[in-house]
């Protein structure tokens, strides 16, 4: 943690240079504003969080809801796991609960826990395996799914099998399951039910918050799987509200999202790797403008990203892909109603990074601290396709357009490549700003001052 | 030299190699009946399709997976194409997943049936994995199943030109594979080959080779890994090592351009004693 007072935070202002870096696109200085206390920017602020140790342990643990077992915080994913030694590290480091299913690597992920198994006492791990229910799965193939899971997994039983990608409503009843999960309790084979949902990826499943709050209220399932992260959590509090409400176990995935670079793009002048994927794509029958069109909105949805990370980067103080991954942790144990987040622990280091994340809480002064610097930015932030100032203008200067170019060279370095931009607007560009009365004060529904900082892009990306 | 010379050769080749497939067209098999549409999918959304299991194909750079159920008789399964973009890739995800070594298959490099419910193939740079949901899918009706998918996929059926880069002297059968990432669960090791070797006391252990990163050469990951392990000299050569957890010893040693692994050895002796039998 910090030893540094939130007030001496709140006192140093963001440099020009690095508030730009902020937001994307937002800029800022003395004038642009207006005086108001910043806190210092993520290079510059020590870490929310603690350091990478290798003798770090798990130092908080969790009931998972009905099943009533204490779970560390920190649970171990093994989606593309194949060293048995790194779940017995993490197992050695206090991990106690272990997610995977019969689909991760076509069962190589529970192969690989069968092998660790050897080395870590049975009754002191909880493992969370699934598999995916179709239409016709009956019980008895139901059953034989979930016995060669136990073979793979080198055990007697599994503390719970759920279903895994349910998409509907409807499937939480699906009759093979549930019979064959009543079948297999009776036998000592399972001890608990679950769900699991990333979201829809059709036009008939229904939402993860549907479903996963569904489940909650069904009764027969115990624990759920949700994806949950600082990006994606409106959805998640409800599915959390109504297990709490129903003692039901949260187990949180993809905790991790975001990303601090975008590559931006030039139809007319692809990056190397633009210009791969563009060949990839017409290789395998697309056309040209077509592989330029998917490149365009893989483009944008990256941007999305980036743009929706940046606020959170800020608060936090993040620098780094691996930062932001922690950082991202982080914030995800800091919700008691997340009983275990699953991190995908495939390389010792990875242990090393996020186990002494366990346990740690915000205190007061890193909450108020987040918060004040949450307020700052909240005006000072150009959300990325937002436009809403568009047309406030008197003199048509696409602002949104030009604080882009703005992030493209203090955001990403991508300096060059922003004043060519900014050049090629020509006779549109902020050049009217300079004279001009302000028509466009209060325009930003955000609270940017907007002719300030068209003021500034226009210096920076000319050069003045 | 020989090394050398065949990983110059694999890097001149790469790109005609990849260029030279493409997968647009779903297979069509003479007496399937296809159910529905065909469903296809690339890095982006593949988790839409099969949810976390979509990482580990991420991993090793999927391009697209194609998929459709297919009927015959009583049978019915989903067949999911994977265009892993290179053999490599393919047949990296293709050990990874398959629950036992293969054989070989006419028209395909290889393949695995597991009654009743799976059969899985390796074609070039793709990989097929057939799901029975209706029926029990028996060794028979797996083959022929495969063998007409194999005979519908474009590419050659021999296996990745990079394995010749792995040493063949006292190698296992049927227990190479490829990890693009996190080779012992190393942060510095990624895109490693690797086989199982028999040794001269009976036991086996695990020797590697170690692919330069892509665009990159391999006196640079010996650079990288120089910086983080221990340095010995032996016989005139500089070897690298470092502890694994709970797995021993892993060394490294730069021979004919590339560079030569082995995992597992219990103590220095034994390392540099199965790294020159690996050399030779």
């Amino acid at each position: 943690m910090s030893d540094e007072s939130p007030s001496a935070r709140e006192q140093s202002a963001l440099s020009r240079r690095n508030f730009m870096k902020v937001g994307g696109a937002a800029l800022a200085g003395g004038a642009a504003l207006g005086g108001s206390p910043l806190p210092a920017h993520a290079g510059t602020r020590p870490l929310l969080f603690p350091a990478p140790r290798q003798d770090a342990r798990v130092q908080s643990h969790r009931t998972l809801g009905r099943t009533g077992w204490q779970v560390s915080d920190i649970g171990m994913g093994s989606v593309p796991l194949r060293e048995s030694s790194v779940v017995r590290y993490a197992y050695d480091h206090g991990v106690n609960y272990f997610d995977t299913a019969e689909g991760y690597g076509n069962g190589a992920a529970e192969r690989a826990i069968g092998e660790a198994m050897q080395h870590m006492q049975r009754d002191k791990i909880f493992i969370a395996t699934k598999g995916r229910m179709r239409d016709s799965d009956t019980t008895e193939k139901v059953v034989e799914r979930v016995r060669q899971s136990l073979e793979r997994l080198q055990t007697d039983y599994v503390d719970s099998y759920s279903i895994h990608l349910c998409t509907t409503v409807e499937r939480l009843s699906h009759p093979g399951y549930h019979a064959a999960m009543d079948q297999l309790k009776a036998e000592g084979r399972v001890r608990f039910t679950g769900v699991t949902y990333h979201g829809p990826g059709g036009d008939n499943d229904d939402s993860m918050a549907d479903v996963l709050v569904a489940a909650a209220e069904d009764g027969r399932f115990d624990t759920e799987l949700l994806v949950y992260n600082f990006l994606n959590h409106e959805e998640g509090d409800r599915i959390l509200a109504a297990c709490k409400a129903n003692n039901v176990g949260t187990t949180a995935m993809k905790t991790a999202p975001g990303v601090l670079k975008v590559e931006p793009l030039d139809p007319e002048n692809l990056t190397e790797r633009q210009e791969q994927y563009v060949e990839r794509l017409t290789r395998r029958g697309s056309s040209r403008e077509e592989a330029l069109q998917r490149l365009e909105a893989r483009t944008k949805r990256q941007q999305d990203l980036y743009d929706r990370t940046q606020p959170f980067v800020e608060q936090y103080g993040l620098a780094t892909e691996e930062q932001l991954r922690l950082g991202s942790i982080h914030w995800v144990l800091q919700n008691p109603d997340m009983h275990t987040a699953c991190i995908a622990f495939t390389k010792f280091d990875l242990v090393d990074k996020v186990i002494p994340l366990s346990g740690t809480q915000l205190g007061a002064a890193e909450q108020q601290m987040l918060e004040h610097t949450r307020l700052a930015l909240n005006d000072q932030y150009c959300r990325h396709g937002c436009a809403s100032c568009a047309g406030s203008c008197p003199y048509g200067v696409p602002v949104s357009t030009v604080m882009r170019y703005a992030y493209y060279y203090e955001g990403q370095g991508y300096e060059k490549y922003a004043m060519t931009k900014y050049a090629g607007l020509q006779g549109n560009d902020a050049t009217p700003c300079l004279d001009c009365a302000g028509d466009c004060d209060g325009a930003c529904p955000h609270g940017l001052d907007i002719q300030p900082n068209m003021l500034q892009v226009h210096d920076l990306l000319t050069l003045a | 030299m020989r090394r050398l010379r065949l990983l110059t050769a694999i890097a001149a080749t790469a790109t005609l190699i990849s260029c030279s497939q493409q997968i647009s067209d779903f297979p069509v098999l003479e007496g399937w009946t296809q159910d529905g549409e065909v469903l296809s999918y690339d890095a982006d959304n593949l988790w839409e399709y099969i949810n976390g299991a979509a990482e580990l194909f991420l991993e090793y750079d999927v391009q697209t997976c194609q998929t459709a159920d297919l009927s015959h008789g009583d049978l019915t399964v989903t067949v999911d194409v994977y265009d892993m973009g290179t053999p490599l890739n393919a047949f990296g995800i293709f050990v990874r997943e398959r629950p036992a070594p293969g054989a070989p298959l006419p028209g395909a490099t290889e393949a695995v049936v597991s009654p009743p419910y799976q059969a899985l193939l390796l074609k070039d740079a793709v990989y097929v994995k057939v799901n029975a949901i209706e029926g029990e899918l028996s060794e028979t009706a797996g083959r022929e199943l495969l063998e007409a998918l194999a005979a519908a996929l474009p590419g050659q059926t021999y296996y990745p030109a990079e394995l010749d880069l792995l040493p063949q002297t006292g190698v296992v059968a049927g227990s190479q594979g490829y990890k693009r990432e996190g080779y012992l669960g190393l942060t510095e090791l990624s895109h490693c080959l690797y086989a199982e070797y028999a040794g001269e006391d009976g036991e086996t252990y695990e020797g590697f080779v170690v692919l330069p990163e892509p665009g990159s050469s391999p006196s640079s990951t010996w650079e990288a890994l120089s910086g983080e392990w221990t340095s010995v000299e032996h016989q005139d050569r500089t070897i690298l090592f470092n502890e694994v957890p709970y797995r021993g010893l892993v060394g490294v040693v730069q021979s004919d351009g590339s560079l030569l692994g082995i995992a597992g050895a219990a103590d220095q002796a034994e390392l540099l004693k199965r790294l020159e039998s690996l050399l030779q």
